[in-house]
């Protein structure tokens, strides 16, 4: 796996051919590099094609790549950009405190960085962080949540990857909140790495070890698609779910009752905003607006999922 | 399987030597674990005091623009029925992008209608007058407090003014607590059929939302 990460890298610097997951040459001449986490997620991958779509429409040529969270892979690829000569990066960071040093290589080399979702622990570094706000997301699903348990029952919190900020961000949300609550129980709390295959295992291995729940608050959708699985096949289809994201999948869910609420995140305006902030920094000198944009979540539950489809919501 | 990693990682660029891929690929071969960079990075980083926050600009600031600043709610209520945007943009602050939720700082009176206890989330249920008559909202009276109204309507705290979104929450979170502290006894005389006053901060996302308010100044108001 490294060993390829680092012979795609030397691909791209020999040939300057990088070996992208989308790359559309037009000619304008103008390049946009996109890097974000693993296209495997719906959620990164409509990030990655609502922002090149928005670059593609306003003329730039791009490359669009996967850091997979890893951030020696994600200091491969900014390098790449540098070497391509990118006019700017659009970026979802591989991490808060890991990313300062590679972007500030960026910044050195003359090219912008924009980034989406998650933000990093410095400013000044990159041009715009239009950051996801995860914590009040991350609230308002703990709110439903409680609504849903009347205020009361045991509950599980399958986490995030413990490497990802927004792991941890959403955590503190869920607690701010549930914690609020003497009569909701927590008996377990354990990571299943945004997975939903890994989320399915270890929830059947949690309803063994603790029949007695009522509710599971999953840090993402992936994980929440795996537990609801794993319930559902106990027959256990009584106990309430609530996910993060806003992806299609849950969306389903919850129209057909296995979940209870997701939060969703407005990311296919993110990504195309970072790359309207990008186009006008570039032909301006500036974004016009502050460097840190927070971008507030919205609760989807029965009510408004039939509105949802890819991360945007309709009549909004 | 970090030591090795970073090993591994330098084997390949520096089988392909050429003077151009060495320059470039240099960087990427610095041997320092990322775990050892991250805590240097964080410890460097001083802890948010969300205390000292509120107490150095309760007083100063917050209080004197909740006495100062605030709008009618009326005049807001009437703004939004007949036209969000221009009154959202008169009155509110917007977060984020142009459908960015808003929060308004108002102050209004209205008759308690009554007082739900029986959630954590506690609410009063408030009539006040509109154009279009009366008006149903709500007064958060706690002990949980849904949202950052009172952070988020306050023109002299944004996000870009902190490291990350926890803090801005904490923030927040402390803003809310003070005001719901200063409150207690005021909000624990709320009765039905009385006539309150209120100031306090809202936020929407669209025009039809609930009005809720998270008080920050309470008083019983003449009939």
């Amino acid at each position: 796996m490294k060993r390829r990460t680092c012979l795609i890298a030397a691909a791209s610097l020999l040939a300057s051919a990088a070996l992208p997951v989308v790359a559309r040459a037009q000619g304008s001449g103008k390049l946009i590099v996109i890097i974000t986490a693993s296209l495997d997620n719906p959620f990164f991958k409509v990030m990655a094609s609502s922002a090149d779509a928005k670059a593609k429409e306003l003329g730039y040529d791009t490359l669009v790549f996967s850091h997979e969270d890893d951030a020696n892979k994600q200091n491969d690829l900014i390098d790449t950009a540098i070497t391509r000569k990118a006019a700017a990066i659009i970026l979802d960071n591989a991490g808060a405190d890991a990313t300062v040093a590679a972007l500030q290589k960026a910044k050195a080399a003359g090219i912008p960085s924009f980034l989406v979702d998650r933000e990093i622990n410095a400013n000044g570094v990159a041009q715009a962080q239009i950051v996801s706000n995860n914590y009040q997301g991350a609230t308002l699903g703990a709110e439903e949540f409680v609504k849903r348990m009347k205020e009361k029952g045991n509950y599980v919190e399958l986490v995030g990857r413990e490497s990802d900020t927004n792991a941890g961000i959403r955590s503190k949300g869920y607690h701010d909140v549930l914690d609020q609550y003497p009569d909701l129980k927590m008996v377990t709390r354990q990571s299943a790495n945004w997975s939903q295959t890994e989320a399915f295992s270890k929830m059947e291995s949690i309803l063994q070890a603790n029949p007695n729940i009522q509710g599971v608050i999953s840090g993402n959708d992936t994980m929440a698609m795996g537990a609801m699985a794993a319930l559902q096949a106990a027959k256990r289809g009584d106990i309430i779910v609530v996910g993060f994201d806003g992806s299609n999948d849950v969306r389903d869910a919850i129209k057909a009752g296995t979940i209870a609420a997701t939060a969703m995140q407005p990311i296919h305006r993110e990504a195309q905003h970072a790359v309207e902030l990008a186009d006008k920094y570039l032909k301006t000198g500036s974004t016009g607006e502050p460097e840190k944009i927070s971008m507030d979540c919205v609760l989807i539950t029965k009510a408004n999922a039939d509105k949802l489809d890819n991360f945007v919501l309709q009549g909004t | 399987m970090n030591g090795g990693r970073h090993i591994r990682r330098c084997v390949a660029p520096a089988a392909a030597v050429i003077a151009t891929l060495a320059l470039a690929a240099l960087p990427a071969c610095r041997i320092l674990p990322l775990k050892h960079e991250q805590q240097t990075t964080s410890a460097s980083r001083s802890a948010f005091d969300a205390a000292a926050f509120v107490n150095g600009s309760w007083d100063q600031r917050v209080l004197p623009y909740f006495q100062t600043k605030t709008t009618d709610l009326r005049t807001v209520l009437d703004g939004i029925a007949a036209d969000y945007n221009q009154t959202a943009a008169r009155y509110g602050r917007r977060l984020g992008d142009v459908n960015g939720p808003v929060s308004f700082a108002v102050q209004g009176s209205g008759t308690v209608q009554a007082v739900n206890t029986e959630s954590r989330a506690g609410t009063a249920i408030v009539t006040v007058d509109t154009a279009a008559g009366p008006k149903q909202i709500t007064l958060q009276i706690g002990p949980v407090v849904r949202g950052n109204a009172i952070r988020d309507s306050l023109p002299f705290v944004g996000f870009e003014d902190f490291t990350n979104q926890i803090e801005f929450a904490q923030a927040g979170r402390a803003l809310t607590d003070r005001a719901m502290t200063n409150l207690k006894p005021a909000l624990a005389a709320l009765k039905p059929g009385e006539r309150a006053r209120f100031t306090g901060a809202m936020t929407m996302t669209r025009p039809d939302d609930p009005v809720v308010i998270t008080p920050v100044l309470l008083s019983e108001a003449s009939p």
